[in-house]
């Protein structure tokens, strides 16, 4: 094999910038309060939007009579389906998410904002603007809308049922028309060979992102050379998306539409849709007045993205000298009414179908339409529901076949040289990476992860793969287990493009138009730009989105930004820096030397992929069922670490969310209303402090060919394999094994007296 | 009212909440409204020196009670809406230091729950820091980092930990 064909070498000089823990660019801003984010945008003049959301989970509306609110004085407008553009909104999220899909399938319903049929309990029925929020919301109060309820289906197992309601037209629920399909080998042909066939069924809930700065937008219209134009201040991961969705439909050139972004208070990949953009523009250009559209908690949880539910059945074969000969999974997923989310699915399908070394693999995932709240992008897209599935599956294969768990992964894990089988050139190796076997890794520090994972935590092995079942020295009714899962992520390839500008006086601008959500990609950019020009990195500004300043580039997502942006970054800054090598005068407009960059990174002989290996140690208290996290080590490779610090707190934040995924977290509707239960953060249970226990960070001691200075992906593995960690540890505790999620104290008790009720 | 060591003269209905006379009426952005419902802690104030949730305090009980905000915490304190200071606190300094966050939209909340903390508790243990934080949720997830943070400042030693320990100086200025 030739060595890896990367866009960027690896480090040519000793670092000066890279592998440096600097405090974030914009750290100071954020501990004095200063920060401006975008729900601290205000215009003078701004009117204050509100949305009336539909009670029921799918219904058509007869008719809607706003004569008493705009009766209300200080109500500026109301906006309905009659004021709807006819063109429909092309969501940012649905132009990543509906890749994978047949072309060829028969098409949904497109997408239409204040559609006059309603597709789930919360969906948008109307919105009125006001001069301050409680005339807006007196006025909700005053619309009378009639409904026609219509038949709706919640369960993604009963929506792919043949007589049941369609969510999108069409001919199927099924998104895309059809299942994503992943395949190597011959799968029957595998089954054959093995001595031991074990199947189980794994099931994920809905789950919420929730981050703490809920949706907002504040748009307003004015009059520009050549006619209108839009502007707007919103939460966003992709600004460059959102102005070509709201371009799109209110029939403007992209030009016309200005979308700008302050700091971002998270987005775990959640703020990608354009709706709220929408509704304020459209507010704003019937009151002729900015208007700002702010979600509640409540709104944010049922009108923003959730993480898709997941039903998985796995079966795996394997010989009894423990090789795994055959893996084969089915999964459906509930992805609501507006995001076909098939790339969801793909990740989903990548875990279970690459983790392992297997020569016969085969994956069938259903995405489906439901009338529940919206699934979309939510850190780590499919990957933890497949892994959750995965690795507590393999905990009971190793079981059956009397092995230890670690063991069992060290000889199983995918090796360095990919999959077993030929690889039949075809061009790149492409971003939604082929299962087709004979393609190496560009770096695969999975073993090291295995390896230096366990030792940091103590791992103890269990030569029979039964549970220890080991009772604490003092309170013997608290159980103590241990356990372990890894992962396997895909770096995101992204096309990139980047301008740099060296000043004279030795500083530089990193002009990207990709958004710094708080995962720290800013002062990444800044720090692989420094490391180029040989500055200190706090002579690097990173310019703020703003799609009237800088190029178009991918939006924030698929762990992409350090590798495919900073590829750019680099670009641009290495032709910034030839420029002023050569004795070029500096750009006088600019007032230095620019470099720019439009590049696609990647490898067109390698796959570029993350790993991870999780331990953990849990108390499970018998008595009230609850699950503490005591112990836990996360060793990852995600090839060079251009920020340890920074990367250290990305790993701690995807564990504790994993924590909360694996132990407290179901965002939870009505079987018989559709609504939802608990879109509260009382009611939703996230991680608090005294949940998380000290983690062990490990990184493996790996620099990539491909990605820039070394780096692979990191922002998304943390949160895939901490939920299957804690399941393996709690049946090595307990003895009970879970297969959904999440073991809440209800669920623990529950399974613990029906063991009782056995014996 | 006093925030942040000056007195100010505000016209409100007195069923505002404190946040939103601070955020709306003062210009002080850095108390953040997260949920609105006194779940999350982001908008933590102290009010007399105590850690309050300003999301869930009818403004007319404090009229004339001694507010401070994250912007009290930095720098001289006042005059209010002030740009932010290039004097940050021992605190506010330990959490930059320790990458005490990271989108930084629960920050504040954190900060002034600590600020709160150490007032009463200038060396806490790490249980402490924990059970002071009880009330707000990092999404993020970088509480690790938080209550090093804390812990850091508080051990910086009297004067280390003077402002954020509330010894009288600065948050009071």
């Amino acid at each position: 094999m030739s060595a890896p064909g990367g866009t960027v070498p690896s480090t040519v000089r000793p670092p000066a910038a890279v592998g440096r823990s600097i405090p974030r660019l914009e750290g100071r801003e954020k501990v004095s309060g200063a920060a401006r984010y975008d729900a601290d945008v205000e215009l003078p003049g701004m009117l204050y939007g509100l949305v009336l959301r539909s009670p029921y989970p799918h219904a058509r509306i007869a008719h809607i009579d706003a004569s008493r609110a705009l009766a209300l004085e200080g109500v500026k407008a109301v906006v309905t389906y009659e004021d709807a553009p006819p063109q429909p909104i092309e969501a940012a999220d649905e132009a990543l998410m509906g890749d994978g899909g047949d072309e060829d399938a028969p098409q949904p319903d497109p997408v239409h904002v204040l559609d006059r049929t309603v597709r789930f309990a919360g969906d948008e029925v109307l919105a009125v603007c006001a001069v301050d929020e409680a005339t807006a919301l007196a006025a909700l109060a005053l619309i009378e809308v009639r409904y026609e309820p219509l038949p709706f289906v919640l369960d993604p197992l009963e929506a792919v049922e043949p007589g049941a309601p369609r969510v999108r037209g069409g001919r199927t629920n099924v998104a895309g028309g059809k299942p994503v399909r992943i395949a190597r080998g011959d799968v029957a042909a595998g089954f054959a060979q093995a001595d031991l066939v074990i199947e189980g069924t794994y099931s994920t809930p809905f789950a919420s992102g929730t981050p703490l700065e809920a949706r907002v937008t504040v748009a307003r219209w004015h009059e520009g050379a050549d006619g209108p134009v839009l502007d707007i201040w919103k939460t966003s991961r992709w600004v460059f998306g959102d102005r070509r969705s709201l371009a799109r439909v209110f029939g403007l050139s992209p030009e016309r539409v200005r979308i700008r972004t302050a700091h971002v208070g998270a987005s775990y990949g959640n703020k990608d849709e354009s709706r709220s953009a929408y509704i304020a523009a459209l507010l704003a250009k019937k009151a002729g007045a900015p208007v700002r559209l702010a979600y509640t908690r409540q709104e944010e949880m049922i009108a923003g993205r959730l993480r898709h539910s997941s039903h998985t059945t796995l079966r795996v074969g394997v010989t009894k000298r423990g090789e795994i000969t055959a893996i084969e999974a089915v999964q459906y997923m509930a992805t609501g009414p507006y995001v076909p989310g098939t790339g969801v699915a793909a990740r989903s399908g990548y875990g279970l179908t690459y983790l392992y070394h297997c020569p016969n693999v085969s994956y069938t995932g259903y995405v489906v339409y439901t009338h529940t709240p919206t699934a979309g992008s939510f850190r780590g897209l499919g990957a933890p529901q497949g892994h959750l599935a995965m690795e507590v599956h393999m905990d009971r294969v190793a079981e059956a076949l009397g092995m230890d768990p670690l063991a069992f992964r060290l000889k199983n894990a995918v090796r360095p040289e990919g999959q077993p089988g030929e690889w039949q050139p075809t061009g790149e190796i492409v971003p939604d990476q082929p299962a087709a076997g004979g393609i190496p890794f560009s770096s695969n520090g999975l073993r090291e992860c295995l390896e230096r994972g366990a030792e940091v935590f103590g791992y103890v092995p269990r030569p029979n793969g039964r549970p220890a079942l080991r009772s604490h020295p003092e309170r013997p009714w608290v159980k103590i287990g241990q356990g372990m899962a890894m992962l396997i992520y895909k770096t995101g390839k992204s096309q990139a493009q980047a301008e740099v500008c060296l000043t004279p006086d030795g500083r530089a601008e990193v002009r990207v138009g990709n958004v710094d959500v708080g995962q720290g990609s800013a002062t990444v950019l800044a720090q692989l730009a420094a490391e180029v020009l040989a500055l200190g990195p706090e002579r690097v500004r990173v310019s703020s989105p703003d799609t009237d300043a800088v190029m178009s580039t991918h939006m924030t997502a698929g762990s992409a930004t350090t590798f495919s942006a900073g590829s750019a970054v680099i670009e641009a800054a290495r032709q910034a820096l030839a420029r002023r090598e050569r004795g070029e005068a500096p750009d006088p407009q600019a007032g230095g030397w620019i470099g720019q960059a439009s590049l696609r990174p990647g490898s067109t002989t390698h796959i570029v992929n993350s790993f991870g290996a999780h331990f953990c140690e849990v108390e499970v208290d018998t008595e009230t069922g609850e699950v503490a996290v005591t112990r836990y080590v996360a060793a990852h490779d995600s090839g060079r670490i251009i920020n340890p610090h920074m990367a250290e707190n990305q790993v701690i934040g995807g564990v504790t969310q994993g924590i909360g995924y694996a132990l407290s977290e179901v965002f939870r509707l009505d079987e018989g209303t559709g609504r939802a239960l608990n879109a509260s953060l009382y009611w939703y249970r996230v991680p608090f402090a005294h949940h998380v226990p000290p983690i062990d960070v490990v990184f493996a001691d790996i620099v990539d060919p491909v990605g820039p200075f070394g780096a692979k992906s990191l922002g998304e593995p943390p949160i895939v394999a901490p939920a299957p960690a804690i399941l393996n540890a709690i049946y090595d505790a307990t003895g009970i094994r879970f297969t959904a999620l999440p073991v809440s104290p209800a669920r623990l008790l529950e399974a613990l007296e029906e063991r009782e009720a056995v014996r | 009212m006093h925030v942040n060591g000056a007195a100010h003269r505000v016209r409100c209905s007195p069923s505002e909440t404190l946040a939103e006379v601070l955020r709306r009426r003062l210009g002080l952005i850095g108390t953040k409204i997260a949920c609105d419902r006194g779940e999350c802690g982001a908008c933590t104030v102290l009010v007399d020196g105590r850690a309050v949730l300003s999301c869930m305090t009818v403004v007319s009980t404090v009229a004339e009670r001694r507010i401070e905000t994250v912007e009290g915490l930095s720098g001289a304190g006042h005059p209010v809406a002030a740009p932010a200071s290039d004097q940050l606190s021992p605190l506010q300094e330990a959490f930059l230091r320790r990458d005490a966050f990271q989108c930084g939209y629960c920050t504040p909340g954190f900060l002034m729950a600590a600020a709160g903390l150490l007032r009463a508790v200038p060396h806490p243990s790490r249980a402490e820091v924990v059970a002071a934080l009880a009330g707000n949720i990092c999404r993020c997830g970088a509480y690790g980092h938080i209550v090093d943070a804390i812990l850091e400042a508080a051990g910086g030693g009297a004067s280390g930990a003077g402002r954020a320990a509330g010894d009288g100086e600065g948050v009071e200025a």
